[in-house]
């Protein structure tokens, strides 16, 4: 039988041709889109469903999240895809994703944490203003004047759909099995980190500041056990609740862990 | 009217006063700086849509066809721009 969960089959490096699902074993689910290579570094740990009997006995059912969870007893499933707090989200998948593997929560930086570039955006849409107002320009030909203006905006406009890319796509994601920070730093440079629930060594939730105070958001670092030693989910919203669902988590892995060998 | 005479008129664009640039060579000087600041950032509207793609296989959501269309939608804004600068200025 294949080794499906070998994280050598997900080389995306290597791969240069339209992957399948994740785990490589068959057509990708319905409605999510095949994996796609690109010259940048992922570190993946693909996760042994150990509630699964290696013995030959029979797989243990996974409990849904709402059975062990209370944080997500209390959440509605999100449709809104601009949130920065999404708890159970409607149709979202991503390119590691594994048969039956659930998201649980997508997490973004905190739209707060956004100001600061739309009110660059708001101020470098008015500089044209100010410059046709003082007639700083006044050397070029009124054809050459309308050109700089057109220019500009249309450089304020890719300024502004890069920054709204960059916050979009850079996300942090909880599932039943790992936790998974992908990072575009910038339009060029992807990094994508998982981790096992399991591997979890220690949670911690830091939020200072009086805007993070006022805007419950902050920074919850995990340490795991894995490769990389720490993920970092950045200025995210509640990271008290995000704290207690990743303790919930690891509880029901315990519980799962448990309940294997028992039985 | 022309068009661009009531474009103009919009941006509230000044009418050129004290040195011109009106000289053959500064014109085309100019020209050529303007295209190739076009170009570039064509290039750049270029790797941003290759980009989106790359994003969007690795996070699928319900946003992601808009993503992508605009996208597109700001990389025929710069090849026009591109296009607009080389025949019209």
């Amino acid at each position: 039988m294949p080794d499906i969960f070998n994280a050598d089959n997900h080389q995306l490096d290597k791969d240069k041709n339209d992957a399948p699902a994740a785990d490589g074993s068959g057509p990708p689910r319905s409605g999510r889109p095949t994996g796609q290579p690109v010259a940048s570094t992922e570190t993946v740990k693909f996760p042994h469903r150990h509630h699964h009997d290696e013995g030959g006995g029979p797989p243990h059912p996974h409990r849904h999240v709402d059975e062990y969870s209370e944080v997500m007893r209390h959440e509605v499933a999100s449709a809104n895809p601009l949130a920065a707090f999404q708890p159970k989200p409607v149709a979202v998948f991503f390119s590691t994703q594994v048969e039956g593997e659930q998201v649980l929560l997508l997490l973004r930086k905190s739209l707060v944490t956004q100001v600061r570039w739309v009110v660059i955006a708001v101020l470098l849409t008015l500089v044209p203003v100010l410059v046709n107002s003082v007639g700083m320009l006044s050397f070029l030909s009124a054809s050459f004047q309308t050109a700089a203006f057109v220019f500009w905006y249309l450089i304020v406009t890719g300024f502004i759909f890069e920054s709204f890319l960059s916050w979009f796509f850079s996300v942090y994601i909880i599932t039943d099995e790992r936790i998974i920070d992908v990072d575009f730093v910038s339009l060029i440079y992807r990094n994508i980190s998982s981790a096992k629930i399991d591997n979890i060594e220690d949670i911690t939730a830091v939020s200072g500041g009086a805007v993070q105070a006022l805007f419950n958001f902050g920074t919850v670092r995990i340490q795991t056990a894995g490769t990389k030693a720490e993920i970092e989910f950045e200025l995210v919203p509640q990271p008290s609740k995000v704290t207690r669902l990743l303790n919930e988590l690891i509880l029901e892995e315990e519980r799962e862990k448990l309940e294997g060998r028992v039985n | 009217m022309s068009a661009l005479y009531l474009f103009q008129l919009g941006f509230g664009v000044q009418q050129p006063a004290g040195i011109v640039v009106s000289d053959d060579l500064m014109a085309m000087v100019v020209k050529i700086l303007f295209v190739a600041a076009a170009a570039i950032y064509a290039v750049f509207a270029l790797v941003m849509v290759r980009q989106i793609h790359v994003m969007r296989h690795t996070l699928f959501t319900s946003l992601s066809g808009v993503v992508r269309i605009l996208g597109y939608v700001q990389l025929v804004l710069a090849g026009a721009v591109l296009i607009g600068f080389i025949t019209l200025l």
